[in-house]
């Protein structure tokens, strides 16, 4: 299975925010975006799926256009996260259910009800099922919003900036889930992240924005610190810590 | 499936079902409220009485009494409060916003307006004058809706300008309301002004029809739209991710909001609070999911007008005190009850 992006641009207000911006991408990987802030990552992502719907380019999932469909068959494929996660006040079950929402034509079915009590308990957030999603931590929130994509059954999954509110044992939990998940489900994963060490860490491909276009996309073993240093405008020093990838910023006042 | 029964969809169902009872019993209860209502009054009529007359066996005054004066008041009440509520519900998930609902969109400003204009500067009197007025007020309520539309697509307005251009637009209308009324009569002025106060007594059984066909029509898009509704709650992009079509709901949900809002408020004048009320009230006791929550918010809309209209009929006497006063001014304290009971959030 292959996701393939080509010639992807958008503009507000004839701004250009993302210019012809493509990647592939295999099933089981995670594709990490890197940029700085007003890079065009948010952006990007939610062209993928026409949440924005983008002025050129084509999305193609198995062959599939998802430019061209409408947005239950897009929600069928592929799954999104965006950054600013709204309070919710529905339970954790209806949170989750609501990720059947494009497989469901006028009432849920028994099969509806399994999907999501087999997921509340593989990702443990069975004990909350009655709760109201917003009593929760934020980390158990995250963790109920991509519980939501996973009912989806997705074959894509679309992370904006999935850890940026959570603490760093959360940032490795979450991270930790959805990697496990991609891998496990054969799914590809496209995630935005300021994080550099996490997106090492998690991350098996990096597209690296710079001036809303792409400036390497790249494996990471072949990231350098002169890569990082134009794209985000400060010196760096990439080391091995235990076999971890680690980035040491050098930045002096 | 035998550790179903222990597992967190039995419990869930189980919780979805005692929803559904007392859902049963709220209906119940709407409808002992109604045979208590249709029992009393000026005229005091005995359950017996009242049996008879609905099903027809009564004759002279009793059938009068029940068919032709409690009856069509009672319905409209439960009718409208039962719409009201809907409409607060749309309003308040699709702009996200707990303080949707037609008065603080300006459409019932927009209404009262056009009553205005058909009391004083088309000077009402003639046979049909209800029938003009009605209308009149109508098409300000839709004026006002149309302006908040235009705005909020135009210029695609963030859910928080929604609200505040519904604010000014009803200060705007209520300064032409006043604009009319300096330059009118004293006869007139009060005549426009006692419109604004809401009554349900208003309407005969044609009204109550008309208004009870578009809020059918509506509480069925509610119903249909159930699940778009919660998604809404988690956001509009959330919502986009999952197949939503955000623009195109809200724009169907404000117009059926406002359609209802602006037949009621027409009909019945300014009911002011009962959209807010309703849903709060509801929200308290089955949370947000809108499967539940459009059904509960509805009935507990339904009883709170029928109760108000009843308390001010029974209670302070004299036939008939319009309701409009008494759902602002016993509604506003159980609202503010509600904000400091659950002042956690």
């Amino acid at each position: 299975m292959m996701l393939s992006v080509a010639g992807i641009e958008f503009s507000y207000n004839r701004h250009p925010v993302v210019k012809d911006i493509g990647f592939q991408l295999d099933s089981g990987m995670i594709l990490g975006i890197l940029g700085v802030n007003g890079a065009g990552k948010s952006t990007l992502l939610k062209c993928l799926n026409k949440v924005l719907a983008p002025r050129k380019g084509s999305v193609i999932l198995n062959h599939e256009e998802i430019l061209a469909m409408k947005g239950t068959e897009i929600a069928k494929r592929m799954a999104y996260m965006p950054q600013k996660y709204s309070e919710d006040s529905l339970t954790v079950f209806d949170a989750v259910l609501l990720g059947r929402k494009p497989h469901i034509r006028w009432a849920t079915t028994a099969k509806d009800f399994q999907i999501v009590e087999n997921i509340l308990i593989s990702m443990n957030l069975d004990a909350f099922a009655l709760r109201p999603v917003n009593s929760l931590s934020g980390g158990e929130m995250q963790k109920v919003v991509i519980a939501r994509a996973l009912a989806q059954n997705p074959k894509v999954l679309l992370l904006d900036e999935p850890t940026s509110n959570l603490d760093v044992k959360n940032q490795f939990e979450v991270m930790g889930m959805i990697r496990r998940i991609v891998k496990e489900r054969e799914l590809s994963a496209v995630v935005s992240i300021h994080d550099l060490n996490l997106a090492f860490r998690f991350a098996d491909i990096f597209l690296m924005m710079k001036h809303h276009q792409v400036y390497r996309l790249i494996h990471k073993k072949d990231v350098s610190p002169e890569m990082i240093r134009d794209v985000y405008g400060i010196e760096v020093s990439l080391t091995e810590i235990k076999g971890h990838m680690v980035v040491v910023p050098l930045y002096e006042e | 499936m035998s550790c179903y029964l222990n597992s967190t969809t039995a419990k869930y169902h189980q919780q979805f079902r005692q929803k559904r009872i007392l859902f049963i019993l709220l209906i119940t209860i709407t409808f002992l409220l109604g045979i208590y209502a249709v029992c009393k009054g000026a005229y005091q009529l005995s359950p017996l009485h009242v049996v008879h007359g609905l099903i027809g066996k009564a004759q002279g005054n009793p059938h009068l009494v029940v068919w032709n004066i409690r009856m069509p008041r009672i319905v409209a009440a439960i009718v409208a409060g039962w719409g009201l509520a809907l409409s607060g519900i749309v309003l308040q998930t699709l702009l996200r916003n707990p303080l949707g609902s037609p008065s603080t969109l300006g459409i019932s400003q927009g209404a009262a307006f056009g009553a205005a204009i058909g009391i004083i500067l088309f000077n009402s009197g003639s046979a049909y004058s209800l029938y003009s007025v009605t209308l009149l007020a109508f098409l300000g309520a839709m004026a006002a809706t149309v302006v908040i539309l235009l705005l909020a697509k135009a210029k695609s307005l963030s859910s928080e300008a929604i609200i505040l251009s519904g604010v000014a637009l009803s200060s705007l209308f209520t300064s032409g309301t006043f604009l009319i009324q300096y330059f009118a009569t004293e006869t007139q002025v009060a005549a426009a002004l006692f419109w604004t106060f809401g009554d349900v007594a208003r309407s005969g059984w044609k009204e109550i029809g008309m208004m009870t066909a578009v809020i059918f029509i509506a509480s069925i898009w509610g119903t249909y739209h159930r699940w778009n509704l919660n998604a809404m709650l988690s956001g509009e992009e959330t919502a986009k991710g999952l197949g939503v079509s955000v623009e195109s709901l809200r724009l169907q949900g404000m117009i059926f909001a406002a359609l209802v809002s602006a037949i009621i408020t027409a009909f019945h004048g300014v009911i002011a609070f009962l959209g807010l009320l309703a849903p709060h009230i509801a929200k308290r006791i089955v949370g947000a999911d809108h499967r539940l929550l459009i059904p509960f918010s509805c009935v507990i809309g339904a009883i709170l007008l029928l109760l108000a209209d009843t308390m001010g009929r029974v209670l302070i006497g004299s036939g008939s005190m319009p309701v409009g006063i008494l759902t602002s001014f016993m509604g506003a304290p159980m609202f503010l009850y509600l904000l400091m009971q659950g002042g956690k959030r």
